[in-house]
């Protein structure tokens, strides 16, 4: 690359040479937690992979019950392994890129502890119930408030380091660390709005169909913007240095970015097909979701190409090999994601396995992958040594992929096959399966099977560590790596830009980083302005049916004992408009009935039948007797029993402020309800317990399993009482499924 | 769905439409902006990762 134009600019850049340090402290630690916390997450992944295997398994403790350690498990792969992982990744290559110290050592700091400490304080509420149910967006508003502060706190360090930058031009790679700061931070606080109750309690401000919209919006984007473009900004970096070589086509990892950005925003509702959600807000999701699959292989195939000429390096370095793998299996989660966002394609994998294969796949080869490549090629080189043992990283390379195969497969299998299970009828026109725990029961091999494979990819990740703590051993430390960079001239100056003398306002825009946050911003929320204004103009009474009703105070009760435990972990709320699920469950649901509840509890996976009609369909005996024994009441259910809610007295003490908190979010409780509140639970639990007292069950108006049933048997019953209209057709009325998207 | 929810929203039919014109003017832009660049500079602005500062060895 010796041309005229690089002699030239390094003739001008020779008398204004700086020396300054980069901080290979803040990386270290990041690594650290990277590796201690991605075992926790798989330990405790596997874990759950176990309990659906074995029931039992330490059921004795509430806090390790499979709803409460599901969403630990999700927080801890994506914020506490991924997260950290992509601060390595950013905090590494920033500051080679912008051949500039981080901004300040004390933000990065206070960035670095922040984060840990939000991961324990998730750690420390999350199996004691406290969540608010929102998948990925689990934890309560004290520490949404401090992910906030520590998130502004990344990104003020980030640009500050962009602002001091000694290269003139913004590579790839911090375009898109931009955009994740920026988009992460919309989507966080808009989804957070929540009205607390007490300390650790509160309500989302959405209700019904606009709460499951804004968090699709985001538990959509969290995966753009939080799993993939910080690890496509990593991949533009990682694979030119591994390779040594540069990116196949810069060109095309322009359009890469501005045209996944831009329509990555738009894909959310593709996560609530066939809902009660608008249909013109479904068929947007669909397009842009096919859409995407145009940046995402654009972005594989020039990762892949850049490549082109080394592959034989490929056989040989771990690094390249974990790169490799990781970017396939990112374009086949991206081929597989847009193909599940075709309506007649989600009907079948939605609710299933199938999506738990997809979002693995992702996580543990494309994270995970690029996760350890990053962690193979930054330890050596900060410890000014080699790896301790290529052999060791082979292991870990063939454990993870084998791992992955087996954990994925048996999910993709499972999934299709208790779905097809799901929707076959007899000849007759009745259900096949027409008991749920028969499709359950059918799958349990496949779960025992995707334990195996978590547990593969567990041991390679514990290969790695050793093989990196050794590595470590056996080299010394650099924290302070010294380096010189040429002063960054003012702009248009450079010979090289005399030179290039086009597309003068482009360079300018590089050279602002914050006007190009700005435009950053303004393409994302084109997207989501366009996705959520109509939805937040409908008015929450407007689809309201006149019989929909607030929930009783002993309803909430139960209802929030329903989050605390994670029931929606395992049990969707939203009967689709198809026949299998008609004919299985009752009526398909319909927005105006979800009007008061905040949050949404529609759910995304059936692990056990759907819950939306389940009011009245059982005697509260039934429900006594299931919670308490599941299989009592249900031969071969893989579900856990909840024995604490027997021995549990209902704290009810928060009943006023809850109904308070509603009132203002538009439930509408008659003024000064709150007053009376306490004495209607009372009276509601002395009904229901006196009921079942009277069929010879043990127990007390008090106990928390009260409140529970009440809530179940309320559930999907209100629609029940309204005179017959136009939409609402019998409960089995055969909707063919192609009908749906034309009402 | 659409007729029973939205219908009640003045303008609405207006958002599908706008998304239409939203997504092509910007791709277009994009596009033409991206085919223009110039193929020297961008050979050089790919190889910066390559391009590290210089470890200063006297230290």
């Amino acid at each position: 690359m010796s041309t005229p134009f690089l002699q030239a600019e390094a003739r001008e850049a020779n008398a204004n040479i700086d020396t300054f340090a980069y901080d290979n402290a803040i990386v270290r630690k990041f690594m650290v937690a990277t590796a201690l916390w991605g075992i926790v997450a798989f330990l405790v992944g596997l874990t759950i992979a176990l309990k659906l295997v074995f029931p039992n398994l330490l059921a004795f403790i509430p806090q390790l019950s499979y709803g409460r350690l599901r969403p630990l498990h999700t927080n801890a792969a994506i914020f506490a392994f991924v997260g950290n992982a992509l601060f390595v990744g950013v905090y590494y290559s920033l500051q080679r890129l912008c051949k500039a110290r981080m901004f300040s050592d004390r933000l990065s700091a206070l960035h670095f502890w922040g984060w840990q400490l939000i991961i324990v304080s998730a750690a420390l509420t999350l199996p004691f119930g406290i969540t608010t149910s929102k998948e990925y967006a689990e934890l309560e508003w004290p520490i949404d408030i401090a992910i906030a502060l520590v998130w502004v706190t990344f990104g003020v360090n980030l640009i500050g380091t962009v602002l001091r930058r000694r290269e003139r031009h913004m590579y790839v790679s911090i375009w898109f660390y931009l955009a994740t700061f920026i988009t992460v931070a919309l989507l966080h606080i808009v989804n957070s709005l929540e009205l607390p109750v007490s300390f650790l309690k509160s309500y989302s401000m959405y209700a019904g169909v606009q709460d499951a919209l804004v968090q699709w919006w985001y538990g959509h984007n969290a995966v753009a913007f939080f799993l993939t473009t910080p690890f496509l900004g990593i991949m533009y970096y990682f694979i030119p240095k591994a390779a040594n070589r540069p990116v196949f086509s810069y060109r095309l990892s322009i359009v890469h970015f501005w045209a996944l950005i831009f329509l990555y925003i738009w894909a959310g509702p593709h996560h609530l097909l066939y809902t009660a959600l608008p249909d013109w807000a479904q068929s947007l999701g669909t397009v842009f979701s096919i859409m995407l699959i145009a940046p995402s292989w654009g972005g594989m195939v020039n990762g892949l190409l850049t490549l082109r000429g080394a592959w034989d390096r490929v056989r040989e370095d771990p690094v390249l090999k974990f790169l490799v793998v990781g970017v396939t299996a990112y374009g086949m989660s991206t081929f597989e994601g847009p193909m599940m966002s075709l309506k007649n394609v989600n009907a079948l994998t939605h609710y299933t396995d199938y999506v738990i294969g997809h979002v693995h796949l992702g996580a543990l080869a494309w994270n995970g992958g690029l996760s350890f490549a990053m962690l193979y090629y930054i330890v050596p080189r900060v410890y000014g040594t080699k790896l301790f043992s290529v052999r060791l990283a082979n292991i870990h390379f063939w454990a993870a992929t084998l791992g992955i195969l087996f954990y994925a497969i048996p999910m993709y299998i499972a999934g299709i096959t208790q779905s097809l299970m799901w929707r076959e009828f007899t000849p007759d026109g009745a259900l096949r399966y027409g008991n749920f725990l028969e499709t359950v029961v059918r799958i349990v091999p496949m779960y025992a099977l995707r334990a195996a494979g978590g547990t593969m990819f567990t041991a390679g990740a514990l290969v790695a560590i050793y093989n990196l703590y050794r590595t470590a051993r056996m080299g010394t430390f650099e924290a302070e790596e010294i380096v010189q960079a040429p002063r960054l001239r003012p702009a248009g100056s450079g010979a090289t830009e005399r030179h290039e003398g086009t597309s003068a306002w482009h360079r300018a825009l590089e050279a602002r980083p914050a006007q190009f946050a700005a435009l950053t911003l303004v393409a994302v929320a084109i997207g989501g302005a366009i996705e959520y204004v109509p939805t937040a103009l409908i008015r929450s009474n407007v689809p309201t049916i006149a019989s929909v009703k607030p929930y009783t105070p002993l309803e909430i009760e139960g209802r929030d004992l329903y989050i605390r435990e994670g029931c929606v972990g395992c049990h969707s709320q939203m009967v689709r408009p198809i026949r299998a699920e008609t004919e299985r469950y009752g009526e398909y649901s319909k927005a105006g009935e979800f009007v008061y509840d905040h949050p949404f509890l529609w759910g995304s996976k059936r692990t056990g039948p759907d819950l939306h009609r389940v009011g009245g369909k059982y005697p509260d005996s039934w429900h006594f007797l299931h919670m308490r024994q599941p299989t009592s009441t249900s031969p071969g259910s893989i579900m856990p029993a909840y024995t604490w809610m027997y021995d549990a007295r209902l704290d009810d003490s928060h009943i006023e402020g809850k109904i308070i908190t509603l009132r203002r979010l538009g439930v509408p409780y008659p003024a000064g309800y709150e007053r009376q509140a306490a004495a209607d639970l009372g009276t509601q639990a002395a009904r229901i317990a006196s009921g079942l007292k009277s069929g010879g069950f043990d127990t007390s108006a008090d106990r928390e399993i009260v409140a529970l049933i009440a809530y179940l048997q309320r559930l999907g019953t209100d629609i029940k009482a309204r005179p017959a209209s136009a939409d609402a057709g019998p409960p089995s009325a055969p909707l063919a499924m192609a009908n749906a998207g034309g009402r | 769905m659409y007729s029973e929810i939205l219908g009640s929203i003045d303008g609405i039919a207006i958002f599908p439409v706008l998304s239409l014109v939203v997504f092509v003017v910007f791709f277009s832009a994009m596009l033409m902006w991206t085919s223009r660049l110039d193929a020297r500079r961008l050979a050089r602005l790919s190889r910066l990762p390559l391009e590290e500062s210089t470890r200063d060895t006297d230290s």
